[in-house]
């Protein structure tokens, strides 16, 4: 059974005022950055860190979410569902990789929305795993450098420290 | 998981779609709205006075889909509204004409929120005043088409919203206004 706290933070989501503040947005990117700035996703993300939602909180609540879906019908709430796609986008567990993933890989067009704003929040993560490994790569060569000067190799290694710092 | 796995619905659908100078347009069709987003429309169009309703919710195409896929498909990607304005020539402008494009932004990224097409101008409050652009609008995926102002948009008050006028119409515009009076002659 879910909580009190991490029902509220969920259902804050489903909420017809959260989803009509989204409603008019057309692009992807727009509806992104706009669910990314709102408090509910920011409350969800935290809550999610905190591991007060967890696993089983949220696959029960997306399942009663579901239980509206109608074939052939735009899902009453896929900004419900992109939102909780946003707040798990730097949460560092299977689930929420897994959930996004899901999401992404929906190619329904009842669902059109939430699993473009998924695509994108993959691409996201992907384009900061990127960015991170190359971080760490430059550190591994400034490390490389600074042993080479410590070894004492001469002036030229000296020279291309300098240049990197 | 998530029980969403298990969901059977409408394979999603794109439309070939490309610029005027061939490159792809990605696109989907969305599907048919409930009777609910119906009523939700007319709510919404109820507090404003000014809007007037041109068609109710429907969801196979979005604004850019009405403006640039003739309400043939929705067009999601700001990568790909950024593709047509560049492809099909548009630029933008400070004075509007009519059919000229209103594009509003998010002013705090620059992300695209809405487009829509300029149908006609309501003269401004004194003689001097600029006129009011008067504007066609698709809101969102699965709402209606309505007749506004251009600032009288539906965008919720926390966004830091942007209007821009862009036209596709070519930038030496007085030499052919020229050429038109000539050949009337």
């Amino acid at each position: 059974m879910m909580n009190n706290q991490s029902a509220m933070q969920l259902e804050s989501l489903s909420d017809e005022n959260f989803i009509h503040r989204f409603e008019q947005i057309s692009t992807t990117e727009g509806i992104y950055h706009a669910l990314r700035r709102s408090i509910e996703v920011k409350t969800l993300n935290s809550a999610l860190r905190e591991e007060l939602v967890g696993e089983q909180e949220l696959d029960q609540f997306i399942r009663q979410l579901l239980t509206s879906f109608v074939a052939a019908e735009q899902f009453r709430f896929q900004m419900t569902l992109a939102g909780i796609v946003v707040a798990c986008e730097t949460i560092n567990k299977s689930f929420a990789r897994q959930f996004i993933d899901y999401v992404a890989s929906i190619q329904l067009s009842e669902l059109s929305v939430a699993s473009m704003v998924a695509r994108l929040v993959r691409r996201s993560i992907t384009k900061t795993v990127a960015k991170t490994f190359s971080v760490s790569n430059l550190n591994q060569q400034v490390l490389m450098v600074q042993r080479l000067s410590r070894a004492d190799v001469g002036q030229r290694s000296q020279t291309f420290e300098t240049e990197l710092v | 998981m998530f029980g969403l796995s298990e969901l059977i619905g409408s394979p999603q659908n794109e439309i070939p779609l490309v610029t005027s100078k061939n490159n792809r347009i990605g696109n989907t069709q969305g599907a048919k709205v409930a009777i609910g987003r119906v009523l939700a429309f007319r709510d919404m169009c109820a507090t404003r006075p000014n809007w007037r309703i041109r068609r109710d919710s429907f969801g196979l195409y979005n604004c850019a889909g009405l403006v640039w896929a003739t309400r043939r498909t929705g067009i999601s990607q700001n990568e790909d509204w950024l593709k047509i304005l560049a492809d099909d020539g548009y630029r933008q402008v400070s004075e509007p004409q009519l059919d000229d494009l209103v594009l509003y932004r998010n002013s705090d990224d620059r992300t695209f929120l809405h487009v829509a097409r300029i149908v006609g101008f309501e003269k401004g409050i004194s003689e001097t005043s600029p006129k009011i652009p008067i504007v066609l609008s698709k809101w969102g995926h699965d709402l209606g088409e309505c007749v506004h102002f251009d600032h009288d948009h539906g965008i919720d008050n926390s966004y830091n919203v942007s209007i821009e006028y862009w036209t596709e119409r070519p930038n030496d515009e007085q030499p052919i206004r020229h050429a038109a009076r000539i050949a009337l002659r």
